[in-house]
Protein backbone atom coordinates (compact mmCIF):
# COMPACT_ATOMS: atom_id res chain seq x y z
CA UNK A 1 0.00 0.00 0.00
CA UNK A 2 1.85 3.52 -1.22
CA UNK A 3 1.08 6.44 1.16
CA UNK A 4 0.07 7.93 -1.65
CA UNK A 5 -3.50 6.80 -1.86
CA UNK A 6 -4.23 8.74 1.57
CA UNK A 7 -4.13 11.99 -1.22
CA UNK A 8 -7.53 11.53 -3.00
CA UNK A 9 -6.71 15.14 -4.74
CA UNK A 10 -3.17 12.82 -6.44
CA UNK A 11 -4.90 10.13 -7.29
CA UNK A 12 -7.33 12.01 -8.93
CA UNK A 13 -5.22 14.16 -10.71
CA UNK A 14 -3.37 10.58 -11.99
CA UNK A 15 -6.93 9.17 -13.23
CA UNK A 16 -7.74 12.32 -14.84
CA UNK A 17 -4.13 12.52 -16.52
CA UNK A 18 -4.47 8.60 -17.56
CA UNK A 19 -7.12 6.16 -18.36
CA UNK A 20 -8.13 4.05 -16.08
CA UNK A 21 -6.14 0.75 -16.60
CA UNK A 22 -8.54 -1.22 -15.20
CA UNK A 23 -11.48 -0.12 -17.08
CA UNK A 24 -11.80 -1.82 -20.48
CA UNK A 25 -13.61 1.10 -21.58
CA UNK A 26 -11.20 3.59 -21.11
CA UNK A 27 -9.68 5.23 -23.74
CA UNK A 28 -6.90 7.00 -24.54
CA UNK A 29 -7.40 10.68 -24.54
CA UNK A 30 -7.63 11.14 -28.27
CA UNK A 31 -10.80 12.45 -29.86
CA UNK A 32 -10.64 10.22 -32.18
CA UNK A 33 -10.24 6.57 -30.87
CA UNK A 34 -9.43 4.01 -33.25
CA UNK A 35 -11.02 1.27 -32.04
CA UNK A 36 -14.74 1.67 -30.32
CA UNK A 37 -14.86 -1.17 -27.47
CA UNK A 38 -18.15 -1.61 -25.87
CA UNK A 39 -17.74 -4.44 -23.87
CA UNK A 40 -19.99 -4.54 -20.71
CA UNK A 41 -17.78 -5.70 -18.48
CA UNK A 42 -19.36 -6.09 -14.73
CA UNK A 43 -17.83 -4.24 -12.05
CA UNK A 44 -17.11 -5.96 -8.81
CA UNK A 45 -16.18 -4.68 -5.59
CA UNK A 46 -12.90 -6.22 -5.90
CA UNK A 47 -12.27 -4.74 -8.95
CA UNK A 48 -11.73 -1.26 -7.52
CA UNK A 49 -8.92 0.09 -6.55
CA UNK A 50 -7.58 0.09 -3.42
CA UNK A 51 -7.69 3.84 -2.64
CA UNK A 52 -11.68 3.54 -3.66
CA UNK A 53 -11.92 0.22 -1.42
CA UNK A 54 -10.53 2.14 1.36
CA UNK A 55 -13.02 4.67 1.24
CA UNK A 56 -15.76 2.01 1.40
CA UNK A 57 -13.88 -0.22 4.25
CA UNK A 58 -12.33 2.66 6.51
CA UNK A 59 -16.38 3.62 7.24
CA UNK A 60 -17.62 0.15 8.65
CA UNK A 61 -18.33 0.76 12.56
CA UNK A 62 -15.64 -0.43 15.12
CA UNK A 63 -17.18 -3.78 15.45
CA UNK A 64 -17.06 -4.93 12.00
CA UNK A 65 -13.43 -4.26 11.69
CA UNK A 66 -12.86 -8.03 12.91
CA UNK A 67 -14.53 -9.57 10.30
CA UNK A 68 -13.07 -7.48 7.57
CA UNK A 69 -9.24 -8.17 8.64
CA UNK A 70 -10.86 -12.24 8.00
CA UNK A 71 -12.41 -11.65 4.49
CA UNK A 72 -8.80 -11.90 2.19
CA UNK A 73 -5.51 -11.56 2.25
CA UNK A 74 -6.29 -7.56 0.32
CA UNK A 75 -8.97 -6.70 3.05
CA UNK A 76 -6.59 -7.81 5.79
CA UNK A 77 -3.48 -5.81 4.10
CA UNK A 78 -5.65 -2.78 3.76
CA UNK A 79 -7.38 -2.74 7.40
CA UNK A 80 -3.30 -2.70 8.51
CA UNK A 81 -2.16 -0.05 5.79
CA UNK A 82 -1.42 3.61 7.44
CA UNK A 83 -4.07 5.37 4.85
CA UNK A 84 -6.86 3.35 7.14
CA UNK A 85 -6.19 5.46 9.90
CA UNK A 86 -5.45 8.36 8.35
CA UNK A 87 -9.15 7.55 6.99
CA UNK A 88 -10.95 6.85 10.22
CA UNK A 89 -9.41 9.86 11.58
CA UNK A 90 -10.57 11.63 8.92
CA UNK A 91 -14.40 10.21 9.02
CA UNK A 92 -13.89 10.77 13.07
CA UNK A 93 -14.68 7.13 13.08
CA UNK A 94 -11.38 7.08 15.77
CA UNK A 95 -12.03 7.53 19.54
CA UNK A 96 -8.91 7.31 22.27
CA UNK A 97 -9.80 4.73 24.47
CA UNK A 98 -7.94 3.50 27.71
CA UNK A 99 -6.68 0.05 27.87
CA UNK A 100 -5.48 -1.71 30.90
CA UNK A 101 -4.19 -4.67 31.34
CA UNK A 102 -3.67 -7.28 34.56
CA UNK A 103 -2.58 -9.85 32.28
CA UNK A 104 -4.75 -11.67 31.24
CA UNK A 105 -7.86 -9.35 32.29
CA UNK A 106 -8.29 -6.09 30.48
CA UNK A 107 -10.57 -3.55 30.81
CA UNK A 108 -11.35 -0.04 28.67
CA UNK A 109 -12.80 3.42 29.29
CA UNK A 110 -13.54 5.84 26.90
CA UNK A 111 -14.18 9.46 27.92
CA UNK A 112 -17.14 11.56 27.12
CA UNK A 113 -15.86 13.75 24.26
CA UNK A 114 -17.06 17.40 23.58
CA UNK A 115 -18.26 16.96 19.96
CA UNK A 116 -19.18 12.90 20.57
CA UNK A 117 -22.96 12.04 21.80
CA UNK A 118 -22.61 8.67 21.29
CA UNK A 119 -21.52 8.37 24.81
CA UNK A 120 -23.58 9.49 27.90
CA UNK A 121 -22.14 7.73 30.17
CA UNK A 122 -18.64 6.76 30.06
CA UNK A 123 -18.39 2.95 31.66
CA UNK A 124 -15.45 0.83 31.76
CA UNK A 125 -15.85 -2.70 29.40
CA UNK A 126 -14.29 -5.67 31.09
CA UNK A 127 -12.75 -8.10 28.46
CA UNK A 128 -13.34 -11.52 30.16
CA UNK A 129 -9.83 -12.43 29.39
CA UNK A 130 -7.03 -11.94 26.35
CA UNK A 131 -5.98 -15.24 24.73
CA UNK A 132 -2.18 -14.85 25.70
CA UNK A 133 -0.39 -17.89 26.20
CA UNK A 134 -0.53 -19.30 30.07
CA UNK A 135 3.15 -19.50 30.41
CA UNK A 136 3.32 -15.66 29.46
CA UNK A 137 1.79 -14.83 32.26
CA UNK A 138 4.35 -14.56 34.82
CA UNK A 139 6.63 -12.58 32.19
CA UNK A 140 3.71 -10.17 31.78
CA UNK A 141 2.91 -9.62 35.53
CA UNK A 142 4.51 -6.37 35.12
CA UNK A 143 4.17 -5.51 31.50
CA UNK A 144 4.53 -2.12 30.39
CA UNK A 145 2.04 -0.96 27.37
CA UNK A 146 2.24 1.41 24.25
CA UNK A 147 0.55 1.69 21.44
CA UNK A 148 0.42 2.92 18.16
CA UNK A 149 -2.42 3.47 16.15
CA UNK A 150 -4.87 0.30 17.18
CA UNK A 151 -1.66 -1.89 18.18
CA UNK A 152 -1.05 -2.05 21.86
CA UNK A 153 2.66 -3.33 22.41
CA UNK A 154 2.57 -5.62 25.60
CA UNK A 155 6.14 -5.61 26.81
CA UNK A 156 6.71 -8.40 29.25
CA UNK A 157 9.48 -9.18 31.16
CA UNK A 158 11.16 -11.27 28.22
CA UNK A 159 8.55 -11.84 25.73
CA UNK A 160 6.04 -8.92 24.13
CA UNK A 161 2.91 -9.74 22.22
CA UNK A 162 1.21 -6.82 19.71
CA UNK A 163 -2.70 -6.71 20.17
CA UNK A 164 -4.54 -5.42 17.07
CA UNK A 165 -7.51 -3.56 18.74
CA UNK A 166 -9.52 -3.79 15.15
CA UNK A 167 -9.09 -6.88 14.12
CA UNK A 168 -8.77 -8.63 17.93
CA UNK A 169 -5.51 -10.20 16.75
CA UNK A 170 -2.65 -11.24 19.32
CA UNK A 171 0.42 -12.33 17.87
CA UNK A 172 3.75 -13.04 19.73
CA UNK A 173 6.87 -10.11 18.80
CA UNK A 174 10.61 -9.78 19.84
CA UNK A 175 11.38 -9.36 23.04
CA UNK A 176 13.45 -6.82 24.50
CA UNK A 177 17.14 -7.12 24.02
CA UNK A 178 17.50 -7.09 28.07
CA UNK A 179 15.06 -8.15 30.40
CA UNK A 180 13.31 -4.99 32.27
CA UNK A 181 10.58 -4.82 34.95
CA UNK A 182 8.60 -1.29 35.93
CA UNK A 183 10.47 0.10 32.97
CA UNK A 184 9.55 3.53 31.25
CA UNK A 185 7.99 3.14 27.58
CA UNK A 186 6.95 5.86 24.85
CA UNK A 187 6.57 5.98 21.74
CA UNK A 188 8.21 8.58 19.43
CA UNK A 189 7.68 8.65 15.30
CA UNK A 190 6.30 5.32 15.26
CA UNK A 191 9.15 3.56 17.19
CA UNK A 192 8.76 2.24 20.88
CA UNK A 193 11.76 3.38 23.20
CA UNK A 194 12.25 1.71 26.87
CA UNK A 195 14.80 2.86 29.67
CA UNK A 196 15.64 1.10 33.40
CA UNK A 197 13.89 -0.98 35.40
CA UNK A 198 16.71 -3.98 35.63
CA UNK A 199 20.32 -4.04 36.38
CA UNK A 200 21.20 -6.88 33.08
CA UNK A 201 19.91 -3.92 31.27
CA UNK A 202 21.75 -1.41 32.97
CA UNK A 203 22.02 1.51 31.58
CA UNK A 204 21.11 0.75 27.58
CA UNK A 205 17.99 2.36 25.79
CA UNK A 206 16.36 0.40 23.44
CA UNK A 207 14.36 1.37 20.83
CA UNK A 208 11.48 -1.29 18.93
CA UNK A 209 10.78 -0.58 15.34
CA UNK A 210 7.69 -2.40 14.53
CA UNK A 211 8.10 -2.58 11.07
CA UNK A 212 10.90 -4.82 11.22
CA UNK A 213 9.89 -6.26 14.50
CA UNK A 214 13.48 -5.46 16.13
CA UNK A 215 15.22 -4.24 19.03
CA UNK A 216 18.45 -2.21 19.36
CA UNK A 217 20.01 -0.22 22.26
CA UNK A 218 20.07 3.25 20.86
CA UNK A 219 21.75 4.87 23.88
CA UNK A 220 22.90 4.52 27.44
CA UNK A 221 21.03 6.29 30.03
CA UNK A 222 22.38 8.83 32.70
CA UNK A 223 21.07 7.16 35.34
CA UNK A 224 19.74 3.53 36.09
CA UNK A 225 16.16 4.17 37.26
CA UNK A 226 14.00 1.37 38.50
CA UNK A 227 10.28 1.86 38.75
CA UNK A 228 10.21 4.73 36.41
CA UNK A 229 7.63 6.45 34.35
CA UNK A 230 8.31 6.56 30.56
CA UNK A 231 6.61 10.07 28.32
CA UNK A 232 7.22 11.10 24.77
CA UNK A 233 6.96 15.12 23.47
CA UNK A 234 8.24 16.78 20.53
CA UNK A 235 10.61 14.33 19.64
CA UNK A 236 12.10 13.28 23.47
CA UNK A 237 11.61 10.69 25.78
CA UNK A 238 11.59 11.47 29.11
CA UNK A 239 12.36 8.81 31.69
CA UNK A 240 10.46 10.25 35.12
CA UNK A 241 11.62 9.24 38.64
CA UNK A 242 11.78 5.63 40.13
CA UNK A 243 14.73 4.15 42.35
CA UNK A 244 18.39 3.85 41.49
CA UNK A 245 19.47 0.78 40.64
CA UNK A 246 22.81 -0.16 42.56
CA UNK A 247 25.76 -3.00 43.16
CA UNK A 248 25.01 -4.56 39.79
CA UNK A 249 27.26 -6.90 40.52
CA UNK A 250 24.93 -10.08 40.23
CA UNK A 251 21.92 -10.48 38.29
CA UNK A 252 19.62 -9.13 41.35
CA UNK A 253 18.13 -5.88 41.76
CA UNK A 254 19.20 -4.17 44.94
CA UNK A 255 18.23 -0.92 45.66
CA UNK A 256 20.09 1.45 47.34
CA UNK A 257 18.91 2.83 51.23
CA UNK A 258 16.06 5.08 50.45
CA UNK A 259 17.78 7.19 53.40
CA UNK A 260 20.50 8.82 50.69
CA UNK A 261 20.07 11.66 49.22
CA UNK A 262 21.19 10.30 45.55
CA UNK A 263 17.74 8.34 45.82
CA UNK A 264 15.72 11.43 45.95
CA UNK A 265 17.74 12.79 42.95
CA UNK A 266 15.92 9.89 41.28
CA UNK A 267 12.81 9.85 42.52
CA UNK A 268 12.65 13.71 41.96
CA UNK A 269 14.23 13.71 38.56
CA UNK A 270 13.08 13.11 34.80
CA UNK A 271 15.85 12.47 32.42
CA UNK A 272 15.21 13.52 28.87
CA UNK A 273 16.83 12.03 25.64
CA UNK A 274 16.79 13.64 22.27
CA UNK A 275 15.45 10.83 19.99
CA UNK A 276 17.11 12.20 16.62
CA UNK A 277 19.84 13.41 17.74
CA UNK A 278 20.72 10.36 20.10
CA UNK A 279 21.58 12.67 22.78
CA UNK A 280 20.74 13.05 26.58
CA UNK A 281 19.61 16.66 27.26
CA UNK A 282 19.93 18.50 31.20
CA UNK A 283 17.62 16.57 33.33
CA UNK A 284 15.10 18.03 35.25
CA UNK A 285 14.07 18.10 38.84
CA UNK A 286 10.52 18.12 40.27
CA UNK A 287 10.45 21.31 42.04
CA UNK A 288 10.07 21.08 45.91
CA UNK A 289 11.52 17.80 46.11
CA UNK A 290 8.68 15.56 45.62
CA UNK A 291 8.73 12.22 44.34
CA UNK A 292 7.17 11.38 41.27
CA UNK A 293 4.00 9.27 41.82
CA UNK A 294 3.07 9.23 38.30
CA UNK A 295 3.50 11.04 35.15
CA UNK A 296 2.42 11.26 31.30
CA UNK A 297 2.08 13.48 28.56
CA UNK A 298 -0.45 15.75 27.29
CA UNK A 299 -0.65 17.96 24.06
CA UNK A 300 3.45 18.98 24.41
CA UNK A 301 3.02 19.34 28.60
CA UNK A 302 5.06 16.53 30.89
CA UNK A 303 2.41 16.42 33.78
CA UNK A 304 3.42 14.89 37.08
CA UNK A 305 2.13 14.14 40.53
CA UNK A 306 4.28 14.00 42.89
CA UNK A 307 5.09 12.96 46.70
CA UNK A 308 6.11 14.98 49.31
CA UNK A 309 6.55 14.50 52.82
CA UNK A 310 2.51 15.01 53.70
CA UNK A 311 0.78 15.29 50.89
CA UNK A 312 0.01 15.61 47.27
CA UNK A 313 1.08 17.83 44.44
CA UNK A 314 0.54 17.89 40.72
CA UNK A 315 3.00 19.71 37.96
CA UNK A 316 3.44 20.44 34.18
CA UNK A 317 6.50 21.15 32.73
CA UNK A 318 5.93 23.01 29.39
CA UNK A 319 7.84 20.57 27.04
CA UNK A 320 6.80 22.25 23.63
CA UNK A 321 9.65 23.28 20.99
CA UNK A 322 12.53 22.08 23.04
CA UNK A 323 15.05 24.35 20.56
CA UNK A 324 15.01 21.83 17.38
CA UNK A 325 16.51 19.14 19.45
CA UNK A 326 20.30 18.86 17.91
CA UNK A 327 21.72 17.80 21.28
CA UNK A 328 21.57 21.41 22.67
CA UNK A 329 21.07 21.72 26.48
CA UNK A 330 17.37 22.21 26.13
CA UNK A 331 17.35 25.80 26.90
CA UNK A 332 14.26 26.36 24.89
CA UNK A 333 12.29 24.48 27.67
CA UNK A 334 9.99 26.81 29.25
CA UNK A 335 9.52 25.78 33.46
CA UNK A 336 7.52 23.92 35.85
CA UNK A 337 3.88 25.08 37.10
CA UNK A 338 1.96 23.88 40.29
CA UNK A 339 -1.41 22.83 39.04
CA UNK A 340 -4.38 22.18 41.09
CA UNK A 341 -3.71 18.70 43.14
CA UNK A 342 -6.05 15.88 42.58
CA UNK A 343 -9.45 15.99 44.90
CA UNK A 344 -7.35 13.64 47.50
CA UNK A 345 -7.38 14.64 51.29
CA UNK A 346 -5.35 17.12 51.49
CA UNK A 347 -2.28 15.36 53.67
CA UNK A 348 -1.95 11.94 52.10
CA UNK A 349 1.52 10.62 51.62
CA UNK A 350 1.10 8.17 48.96
CA UNK A 351 3.43 5.53 50.13
CA UNK A 352 3.81 1.87 48.52
CA UNK A 353 0.72 0.68 48.77
CA UNK A 354 -1.03 2.82 46.98
CA UNK A 355 0.06 3.51 43.21
CA UNK A 356 -1.51 5.26 40.28
CA UNK A 357 -1.08 5.07 36.85
CA UNK A 358 -1.54 7.81 34.30
CA UNK A 359 -2.40 8.24 31.07
CA UNK A 360 -3.00 11.14 28.53
CA UNK A 361 -6.36 11.35 26.64
CA UNK A 362 -7.25 14.07 24.21
CA UNK A 363 -6.79 16.99 26.43
CA UNK A 364 -7.57 15.23 29.79
CA UNK A 365 -5.04 13.55 32.15
CA UNK A 366 -6.37 10.42 33.77
CA UNK A 367 -4.98 9.50 37.45
CA UNK A 368 -5.73 5.55 37.89
CA UNK A 369 -5.43 4.12 41.27
CA UNK A 370 -3.73 0.91 39.92
CA UNK A 371 -3.49 -0.49 43.65
CA UNK A 372 -4.11 0.06 46.96
CA UNK A 373 -6.66 2.06 49.27
CA UNK A 374 -6.74 5.47 49.96
CA UNK A 375 -9.05 4.80 52.97
CA UNK A 376 -6.33 2.14 53.79
CA UNK A 377 -4.32 5.12 54.06
CA UNK A 378 -6.03 7.02 55.96
CA UNK A 379 -7.10 4.60 58.26
CA UNK A 380 -3.86 3.77 59.45
CA UNK A 381 -2.64 6.96 60.25
CA UNK A 382 -5.90 7.10 62.56
CA UNK A 383 -8.43 9.20 60.19
CA UNK A 384 -12.00 8.83 59.54
CA UNK A 385 -12.44 6.97 56.10
CA UNK A 386 -13.78 9.34 53.54
CA UNK A 387 -15.30 6.88 50.50
CA UNK A 388 -11.71 6.91 48.88
CA UNK A 389 -11.96 3.18 48.01
CA UNK A 390 -10.02 1.63 45.46
CA UNK A 391 -9.75 1.93 41.93
CA UNK A 392 -10.35 5.26 42.22
CA UNK A 393 -10.31 7.09 38.77
CA UNK A 394 -9.75 11.12 38.82
CA UNK A 395 -9.78 13.05 35.41
CA UNK A 396 -7.89 16.28 34.98
CA UNK A 397 -8.80 18.09 32.21
CA UNK A 398 -6.21 20.79 31.47
CA UNK A 399 -8.42 23.26 29.48
CA UNK A 400 -10.15 23.66 32.03
CA UNK A 401 -8.08 23.46 34.92
CA UNK A 402 -10.58 21.22 36.87
CA UNK A 403 -10.51 17.97 38.05
CA UNK A 404 -13.88 15.19 38.30
CA UNK A 405 -14.30 12.06 38.83
CA UNK A 406 -14.44 9.41 36.63
CA UNK A 407 -15.84 5.75 36.72
CA UNK A 408 -14.27 3.39 38.96
CA UNK A 409 -11.51 0.78 37.45
CA UNK A 410 -13.28 -2.81 37.18
CA UNK A 411 -12.64 -4.93 40.44
CA UNK A 412 -10.76 -7.76 38.31
CA UNK A 413 -8.27 -5.05 37.08
CA UNK A 414 -5.46 -4.76 39.95
CA UNK A 415 -1.67 -3.43 39.68
CA UNK A 416 -2.77 -2.95 36.12
CA UNK A 417 -0.47 -1.08 32.89
CA UNK A 418 -2.36 1.53 31.54
CA UNK A 419 -2.21 3.25 27.73
CA UNK A 420 -4.46 5.15 25.56
CA UNK A 421 -5.03 3.78 22.20
CA UNK A 422 -6.28 4.90 18.97
CA UNK A 423 -9.39 2.75 17.61
CA UNK B 1 -22.64 27.64 -26.76
CA UNK B 2 -25.71 25.23 -27.32
CA UNK B 3 -27.72 26.96 -24.53
CA UNK B 4 -30.03 28.55 -27.02
CA UNK B 5 -31.74 24.97 -27.76
CA UNK B 6 -32.02 23.75 -23.92
CA UNK B 7 -35.09 23.82 -22.03
CA UNK B 8 -33.86 25.65 -18.83
CA UNK B 9 -36.15 28.27 -18.15
CA UNK B 10 -33.44 31.44 -17.84
CA UNK B 11 -32.00 32.02 -21.01
CA UNK B 12 -28.18 33.61 -19.02
CA UNK B 13 -28.12 30.25 -17.75
CA UNK B 14 -25.41 27.74 -18.92
CA UNK B 15 -25.14 24.40 -19.97
CA UNK B 16 -22.25 22.24 -20.56
CA UNK B 17 -21.73 19.35 -22.62
CA UNK B 18 -20.68 15.74 -21.25
CA UNK B 19 -19.83 13.27 -23.12
CA UNK B 20 -19.88 9.48 -21.95
CA UNK B 21 -17.69 7.28 -23.59
CA UNK B 22 -19.63 5.68 -25.71
CA UNK B 23 -20.64 9.07 -27.24
CA UNK B 24 -23.87 10.28 -25.44
CA UNK B 25 -24.17 13.37 -24.75
CA UNK B 26 -25.55 15.04 -21.92
CA UNK B 27 -26.81 18.79 -21.30
CA UNK B 28 -25.87 19.72 -17.47
CA UNK B 29 -26.66 23.17 -16.17
CA UNK B 30 -23.40 24.94 -15.38
CA UNK B 31 -24.52 25.11 -12.15
CA UNK B 32 -25.00 21.43 -11.62
CA UNK B 33 -22.27 20.33 -13.35
CA UNK B 34 -19.15 22.34 -11.48
CA UNK B 35 -19.29 20.03 -8.47
CA UNK B 36 -18.14 17.86 -10.46
CA UNK B 37 -14.55 19.07 -9.70
CA UNK B 38 -12.37 17.23 -13.32
CA UNK B 39 -15.38 19.06 -15.03
CA UNK B 40 -14.67 22.58 -13.36
CA UNK B 41 -10.89 21.91 -14.42
CA UNK B 42 -11.75 20.44 -17.82
CA UNK B 43 -13.92 23.77 -17.92
CA UNK B 44 -11.52 25.72 -16.88
CA UNK B 45 -9.16 24.59 -19.19
CA UNK B 46 -11.57 25.77 -22.55
CA UNK B 47 -13.54 22.71 -22.98
CA UNK B 48 -16.77 24.61 -21.84
CA UNK B 49 -17.44 25.85 -25.38
CA UNK B 50 -17.17 22.55 -26.47
CA UNK B 51 -18.06 19.00 -26.00
CA UNK B 52 -16.92 17.79 -22.58
CA UNK B 53 -15.31 14.11 -23.09
CA UNK B 54 -15.35 12.24 -20.24
CA UNK B 55 -13.26 9.39 -21.36
CA UNK B 56 -14.18 6.74 -18.39
CA UNK B 57 -18.05 7.06 -17.95
CA UNK B 58 -20.58 5.28 -19.30
CA UNK B 59 -23.62 6.98 -20.56
CA UNK B 60 -26.15 4.56 -18.17
CA UNK B 61 -23.61 5.91 -15.16
CA UNK B 62 -23.35 8.93 -16.58
CA UNK B 63 -27.51 9.32 -16.80
CA UNK B 64 -27.02 8.59 -12.99
CA UNK B 65 -24.41 10.88 -12.16
CA UNK B 66 -26.04 13.85 -14.06
CA UNK B 67 -29.35 13.39 -11.91
CA UNK B 68 -27.35 13.68 -9.19
CA UNK B 69 -25.58 16.68 -10.01
CA UNK B 70 -28.96 18.35 -11.50
CA UNK B 71 -30.90 17.21 -7.94
CA UNK B 72 -27.74 18.40 -5.80
CA UNK B 73 -28.14 21.43 -7.61
CA UNK B 74 -31.86 22.34 -6.93
CA UNK B 75 -31.85 23.90 -3.95
CA UNK B 76 -33.80 21.18 -1.94
CA UNK B 77 -34.24 20.75 1.72
CA UNK B 78 -31.98 19.36 3.16
CA UNK B 79 -34.55 16.67 5.15
CA UNK B 80 -35.48 15.92 1.02
CA UNK B 81 -32.22 15.28 -0.07
CA UNK B 82 -31.14 12.73 2.52
CA UNK B 83 -34.45 10.97 1.65
CA UNK B 84 -33.67 11.65 -2.20
CA UNK B 85 -29.75 10.74 -1.52
CA UNK B 86 -31.25 7.06 0.28
CA UNK B 87 -32.87 6.21 -2.58
CA UNK B 88 -30.59 7.20 -5.19
CA UNK B 89 -27.25 4.70 -3.85
CA UNK B 90 -30.22 1.86 -3.19
CA UNK B 91 -29.25 -0.28 -6.26
CA UNK B 92 -27.70 -3.19 -7.89
CA UNK B 93 -24.46 -3.36 -6.43
CA UNK B 94 -23.07 -3.13 -10.18
CA UNK B 95 -24.34 -0.23 -10.76
CA UNK B 96 -22.98 1.02 -6.94
CA UNK B 97 -19.08 0.10 -8.37
CA UNK B 98 -19.51 1.71 -11.58
CA UNK B 99 -20.91 4.97 -9.65
CA UNK B 100 -18.08 4.72 -7.62
CA UNK B 101 -15.67 4.91 -10.00
CA UNK B 102 -17.70 7.47 -11.94
CA UNK B 103 -17.75 9.89 -8.61
CA UNK B 104 -13.95 9.18 -8.07
CA UNK B 105 -13.05 10.14 -11.81
CA UNK B 106 -15.36 13.20 -12.02
CA UNK B 107 -14.08 14.11 -8.11
CA UNK B 108 -17.45 14.35 -6.65
CA UNK B 109 -16.67 14.67 -3.27
CA UNK B 110 -19.77 13.98 -1.71
CA UNK B 111 -21.15 11.63 -3.85
CA UNK B 112 -18.18 9.92 -3.54
CA UNK B 113 -18.70 9.42 0.14
CA UNK B 114 -22.33 8.70 0.36
CA UNK B 115 -21.45 5.81 -2.41
CA UNK B 116 -18.61 4.57 0.31
CA UNK B 117 -20.51 4.64 3.20
CA UNK B 118 -23.44 2.50 1.32
CA UNK B 119 -20.85 -0.34 0.67
CA UNK B 120 -19.62 -0.36 4.31
CA UNK B 121 -23.68 -0.26 5.87
CA UNK B 122 -23.89 -3.68 3.64
CA UNK B 123 -20.64 -5.05 5.61
CA UNK B 124 -21.76 -4.02 8.76
CA UNK B 125 -22.69 -6.54 11.02
CA UNK B 126 -21.99 -9.32 8.87
CA UNK B 127 -19.51 -12.63 9.24
CA UNK B 128 -16.72 -13.19 7.55
CA UNK B 129 -18.19 -15.68 5.19
CA UNK B 130 -21.60 -13.39 4.89
CA UNK B 131 -19.32 -10.97 3.35
CA UNK B 132 -17.23 -12.84 0.73
CA UNK B 133 -20.64 -13.93 -0.38
CA UNK B 134 -22.41 -10.99 -0.86
CA UNK B 135 -19.50 -9.47 -2.95
CA UNK B 136 -18.51 -12.63 -4.44
CA UNK B 137 -14.78 -12.79 -3.28
CA UNK B 138 -12.41 -15.39 -2.70
CA UNK B 139 -11.22 -16.28 0.62
CA UNK B 140 -7.65 -16.77 -0.15
CA UNK B 141 -6.64 -17.52 3.18
CA UNK B 142 -4.86 -20.94 3.37
CA UNK B 143 -6.87 -23.60 5.99
CA UNK B 144 -3.43 -22.81 8.22
CA UNK B 145 -3.33 -19.42 8.08
CA UNK B 146 -7.22 -19.62 8.99
CA UNK B 147 -7.07 -21.79 11.64
CA UNK B 148 -3.89 -19.68 13.31
CA UNK B 149 -6.25 -16.81 12.49
CA UNK B 150 -9.48 -17.79 14.60
CA UNK B 151 -7.23 -18.81 17.83
CA UNK B 152 -5.87 -15.67 17.71
CA UNK B 153 -9.15 -13.75 17.31
CA UNK B 154 -11.10 -13.07 20.39
CA UNK B 155 -11.68 -9.77 21.63
CA UNK B 156 -12.00 -6.33 19.85
CA UNK B 157 -13.38 -3.80 21.68
CA UNK B 158 -15.71 -0.87 20.46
Amino acid sequence: MPESCNSRHFSWLMKSCFPNPQDPTSKPLSPNPIIAISTTTTTSLSSLPDDLLLECLSRVPSSSLPSISLVCRRWSLLLHSPSFLHLRRLHHLVHPTIFTLSAPFAATLRLQNGNDTNINDPSWKVASCLPLPVASLDSLSHARLSAIGPRIYIIGRNEMFCYDVWSGIITSRSSMIFPRKKFATAVLSGKIYVAGGGSRAGAALEEYDPETDTWRVVSHALRRRYGCIGAAVDGIFYVIGGLKIGGALNNEITRVATVGSEAYVYASSMDLFDVEAGSWLRSRAVPDGGCVVAACAVEGYVYILASHAVELSFWCFDARGHGGGGGGNGSGFREWCRIKSPPLPAQVRIDNTVRFSCVGVENKVVLIQVSGCIDDLLRRSGRSVRGLKEGLVLIYDCTSGEWSRGPDSPEVIRRAACVTVEC
Amino acid sequence: MASSESTTTSTTTKVLRLKSSDNEIFGVEEKAALQSETIKSLAEDGYSEDVIPLFNVEKKTLAKIVEWLNKHASGSSKEELKRWDADFVDVDKDVLYDLLLASNYLNIEVLLHQLAQKVADMIKGKKPEEIRQLFGIKNDFTPEEEAEIRRENAWAFE
